[in-house]
């Protein structure tokens, strides 16, 4: 029997997905965000990029994969967890968002007048933006082409 | 008995074996399928009670059990000779020759492989999930040969449909009528309160005549399905042949009152006769889950048409698919292993539909030439010994015009291999990872899944789990990069919050955004 790290539910030995909460099954072992082991963090101050007019944003993952979505409101980052009602916008555990130490919050996109801006929510292993750390709650300007990393997650953002 | 030897039929597809199969296999070939279509075997299933109906709940094209077992004499028979031909090799030589001749020793019709989500099982105490990927395709070698078509378009003239549906509508049937080919029989049939016939089929068609008389039809009145469809059956049945494609294709924007058992009644008898519903909904107001059924009792398929400006579109597409048939009456037939049960069947492409396993077999439909079929099994394995295990007997059944007239038949196992060692590792380390296409086509299908228990839920009023399962499903679209559905999904879990109903149009885009997440894998190794 295995059980689905986000909403409990139990299946057979091999099932692929919980029919729950939609969750990819094979790999996940825990529910929890484990702390990584042996990172550095670096205080830097990001520059700031020009970002005028920018209307969607697409990530793309070192996987190959690739999400778009509209600016229009505010993007949250995490893992999706039915069982505790976190619904974040990208769920990354298809990303292998578990194993990478992202956070069921991690962190948000925003767009604010002409700036997009990227915010660490508090999460654990931390948000990186092109290698250095940022500090919690404070939104950082983002450019296109920047590597937003979450725990050991990088994610390369394209501004359209 | 002797038969005269007819070097033009295909006595090996008969019995669904290889050319070059050896004595063993044609008898067990011919054992298996005698089981099957013997008399008595057949009348022993006959007497059997119909399992209970399933309650149609928003499930989509829920299908009847077989009709009754028409032709099976007859294809007990062609067994029986093709059997009695390839067993004596004397006769079977002969027949070799002759075809070799004729240059009639061709590969098999049809191409059928599959992948299965671990070839490699650990020995366990308890169930295990394992999921068997099946593609069906037309054989490139074999040049597809267009059926005749025998059609009827049945279309809604209510008052609803005036200005730019209905003039959609009408270019869409002036463009059948300049498509329609030497042998096709059309008819066309308007309904509003009642129905009338505005092409009446004829052979050969007088295209002018059709495209005059389509251009006449007004918009006016109510909608009362039945009529249009009674009538659309009755001209169908004038000209039916197995030989023929035939199909009829509803089009209606309303919601019909009433008539929705007799509707359901009249699908089922096309079914029977083999006559495919295609029927097509346009705007937010007809009845989904009624036009679904009636497509699903036919062995057809439902669309949404969710603006007057695709109706052209969808109508050409469909003429499309129809002279791209390469196969009808396409029937799978699974017979499990010791220990093998198979939980669920999707079809995953063209379109996701649950499918029924039926007496060991699934109904499928047709294929088209370009378009392969893929199906999914779920299925449920308890403990096995180590060792290479047979799981399944896939056997693909079908009539291919390009051929013949004789049912097509091929075969293939499906074995994995178990291990006890296995059990010991931990996580995925050290077993081969799980097949990309098998975890894409999951992964889309546990979409389509929550969708439809999310319908169900608001049916039963489990409105706060519905939104929930919405909301979910809609990250899930997000993930795989469908935006535009994702935001159908949330609109919905904020509509349905607010008035505990769904919107009729995002109840639509939901339902038929998600049979569009379908896969066709590249590459399947057989």
């Amino acid at each position: 029997m295995i059980k689905c790290p986000f909403c409990n539910a139990v299946y057979p030995e091999n099932t692929l997905f919980c029919q729950e909460c939609g969750s990819y099954l094979a790999g996940a072992n825990g529910q929890g965000t484990d702390p990584l082991i042996g990172q550095t963090v670096a205080e830097v101050n990001p520059t700031a990029g020009d970002s005028a007019g920018f209307m969607t944003l697409t990530l793309a993952f070192d996987s190959g994969g690739r999400i778009e979505l509209p600016l229009s409101k505010e993007i949250v980052l995490g893992r999706l967890d039915a069982g505790r009602a976190v619904f974040p916008d990208i769920d990354l555990t298809n990303e292998q968002g578990m194993e990478m130490g992202v956070s069921r919050r991690h962190a948000r996109v925003v767009r604010r007048g002409n700036q997009v801006f990227v915010e660490d929510l508090n999460s654990l292993n931390g948000t990186f933006l092109n290698a250095a750390r940022l500090a919690p709650e404070l939104p950082y300007p983002i450019k296109d082409g920047d590597k937003v990393q979450l725990g050991k997650l990088i994610l390369t953002v394209h501004l359209k | 008995m002797k038969h005269e030897i007819d070097p033009q039929r295909d006595y090996y597809a008969i019995l669904g074996v290889l050319s070059d199969a050896d004595e063993q296999t044609i008898k067990r070939a011919y054992r298996q399928l005698a089981r099957r279509y013997h008399p008595d075997a057949v009348a022993r299933r006959a007497d059997q009670p119909e399992p209970a109906e399933q309650s149609g709940q928003g499930e989509p094209g829920a299908e009847d059990g077989a009709p009754a077992p028409a032709g099976t004499a007859e294809r007990f028979r062609e067994i029986q000779q093709a059997y009695e031909l390839l067993n004596d090799p004397q006769q079977r030589e002969t027949y070799d020759h002759w075809r070799r001749q004729e240059g009639l020793d061709r590969p098999p019709a049809f191409v059928l492989s599959t992948i299965v989500s671990h070839e490699l099982l650990p020995c366990l105490d308890e169930s295990q999930s394992l999921y068997v990927l099946v593609k069906i395709s037309a054989a490139e070698e074999i040049e597809s040969r267009r059926m005749p078509l025998n059609l009827c378009l049945v279309l809604d003239r209510s008052t609803s449909m005036k200005g730019a549906r209905l003039q959609q509508v009408k270019e869409a049937a002036r463009y059948i009528v300049d498509q329609l080919g030497e042998d096709d029989i059309l008819s066309v049939i308007s309904f509003s309160d009642r129905a009338e016939i505005v092409v009446a089929g004829q052979w050969p068609a007088d295209k002018a005549a059709a495209r005059a008389a389509i251009s006449r039809i007004q918009a006016d009145g109510g909608t009362e399905l039945l009529q249009g469809l009674k009538a659309g059956l009755e001209e169908l049945s004038r000209w039916r042949r197995d030989d023929m494609l035939n199909s009829l294709i509803l089009l209606t924007d309303g919601q019909t009152y009433g008539d929705d058992q007799a509707c359901l009644e009249e699908a089922g008898w096309a079914g029977v006769q083999h006559i495919q519903l295609v029927t097509m909904g346009i705007g937010p107001d007809w009845n989904d889950d009624l036009l679904d059924r009636m497509a699903g009792l036919s062995g057809g398929i439902s669309l949404y048409i969710d603006s007057a400006a695709k109706i052209s579109r969808t109508f050409q597409e469909q003429i499309h698919t129809m002279g791209d048939v390469f196969a009808q009456n396409l029937a799978l037939l699974i017979h499990c292993g010791e220990g093998i049960e198979v939980r669920e069947i999707f079809r995953i492409a063209p379109q996701i539909k649950p499918l029924h396993l039926d007496d060991s077999q699934v109904a499928l439909g047709l294929l088209e030439k370009q378009q392969p079929q893929v199906v999914l099994l779920e299925l449920l394995v308890s403990s096995q010994q180590p060792g290479r295990v047979r799981l399944l007997q896939l056997a693909l059944e079908g009539s291919v015009p390009a051929v013949g007239d004789h049912m097509v038949r091929i075969q293939q196992d499906v074995a994995v291999t178990f291990a006890p060692d296995l059990t010991g590792a931990t996580g995925t380390i050290g077993r081969p990872p799980v097949p990309p296409d098998i975890v894409t086509a999951m992964g889309k299908l546990t979409i389509y899944k929550m969708q439809a228990r999310a319908l169900a839920e608001v049916e039963t009023g489990q409105i706060d789990t519905a939104v929930n399962r919405l909301k979910t499903m809609a990250t899930r679209l997000l993930n795989i990069g469908e935006a535009e559905l994702a935001r159908a999904a949330l609109l919905e879990a904020g509509h349905l919050a607010q008035t505990g109903s769904l919107s009729g149009e995002g109840r639509k885009k939901l339902r038929y955004g998600t049979r569009g997440l379908t896969i066709v894998p590249k590459e399947v190794h057989p």
